[in-house]
């Protein structure tokens, strides 16, 4: 029982050796860890493990690059890029143009015709009432065509 | 590191009114940190480069929708972080290899020295290659950047909490990898 308590207690204090060893740990923690590891040799070692770890990571040789030769590679890499993205958008918009300028193109034409078509034709006054039309008396294709365009008197 | 972040908001701001010293500045700042960083993630020196090449492209075309709210260097570290994670996703990979920047190395030992110092790396990249990249994260955030545990948290999106217990496992695995290698350290 005193065993598991002990060691319950280990697993506590085991969590905060990270926290001490980067120096983030409160007073009273410290306190309780450097109280501990008096008294358990496991813990102590692990602790000496970690710190150890850490100064061996921290000490990790650091890279360094010449700083103008980086400059000059990321504003090259910018412009091309740049360049990119320009000559991509002019290339798009060239397709958009070849793929959807005759579409509008086409429907103003259509539209074109049927006003002509429309406006040389028939208007309102010469189709038969609009009652007659929805009662159910069949109406020609320029009857509807007409109602459709809202040809007013 | 109030004072860090004003300054970091001077470049930004020089850069948005169309200096594009401000930018430079800030690359000179964050290059060689943001290098090691990912060094010590991926092992790989010259992809370690063209990684943090491109963070600062979208640094570069990013900085006018940049939100004051966070720290530049929160906000930069986590693209690099987030692209080191993308690239060894394709990769799929997370090998060391023993190349070294030729001329990465700011003091000049001698041969044998150079010899001791390469073994030594070689034998610390590859225990950091063996530590799961969740955990390797924090602690190269940690110990090869020198960040606080907030500073991590927030560019990890995480608690304090959840960082510390990272760190924590990050070196216990660390210590055992380092441990089988007979005589580096002294248990």
């Amino acid at each position: 029982m005193l065993e598991d308590l002990f060691m319950n207690k280990c697993g506590k204090i085991k969590r905060m050796f990270s926290r001490y060893a980067d120096g983030e740990a409160s007073d009273s923690e410290k306190a309780l860890i450097i109280e501990h590891i008096k008294n358990c040799d496991e813990c102590s070692r692990e602790l000496a493990g970690i710190v150890r770890v850490k100064d061996l990571v921290v000490s990790k040789r650091k890279l360094a690059v010449n700083e103008n030769l980086i400059l000059s590679r990321i504003h090259y890499e910018i412009e091309l890029r740049f360049d990119e993205a320009n000559k991509f958008s002019l290339e798009k918009m060239e397709n958009l143009s070849h793929r959807f300028i005759p579409v509008p193109i086409a429907m103003f034409v259509v539209s074109l015709f049927l006003l002509f078509f429309v406006s040389t034709g028939k208007v309102r006054s010469d189709f038969p009432l609009i009652d007659d039309i929805f009662s159910g008396v069949p109406a020609s294709n320029e009857t509807a065509l007409g109602l459709v365009l809202g040809i007013e008197d | 590191m109030k004072g860090q972040m004003s300054e970091d908001i001077t470049y930004i701001d020089r850069f948005l009114e169309g200096d594009e010293k401000g930018f430079e500045m800030l690359v000179m700042k964050y290059h060689n940190r943001a290098l090691n960083i990912v060094y010590s993630l991926i092992g790989r020196d010259s992809e370690s480069e063209d990684i943090v090449q491109e963070a600062f492209c979208r640094v570069y075309n990013g900085l006018k929708s940049f939100k004051r709210s966070a720290s530049f260097a929160t906000w930069f570290y986590r693209i690099v972080v987030n692209m080191t994670y993308d690239f060894l996703r394709k990769r799929r990979r997370s090998v060391v290899n023993d190349n070294v920047i030729e001329n990465a190395v700011s003091d000049t030992p001698g041969p044998d020295d150079l010899l001791i110092i390469k073994e030594r790396e070689r034998i610390i990249n590859k225990a950091l290659a063996a530590v799961p990249l969740r955990f390797r994260t924090a602690l190269v955030l940690k110990d090869v950047e020198g960040l606080s545990y907030r500073k991590i948290a927030e560019v990890l999106k995480c608690r304090i909490g959840t960082v510390e217990s990272k760190i924590y496992r990050a070196r216990q695995f660390l210590r055992k990898e380092v441990g089988n290698v007979r005589g580096f350290i002294h248990e």
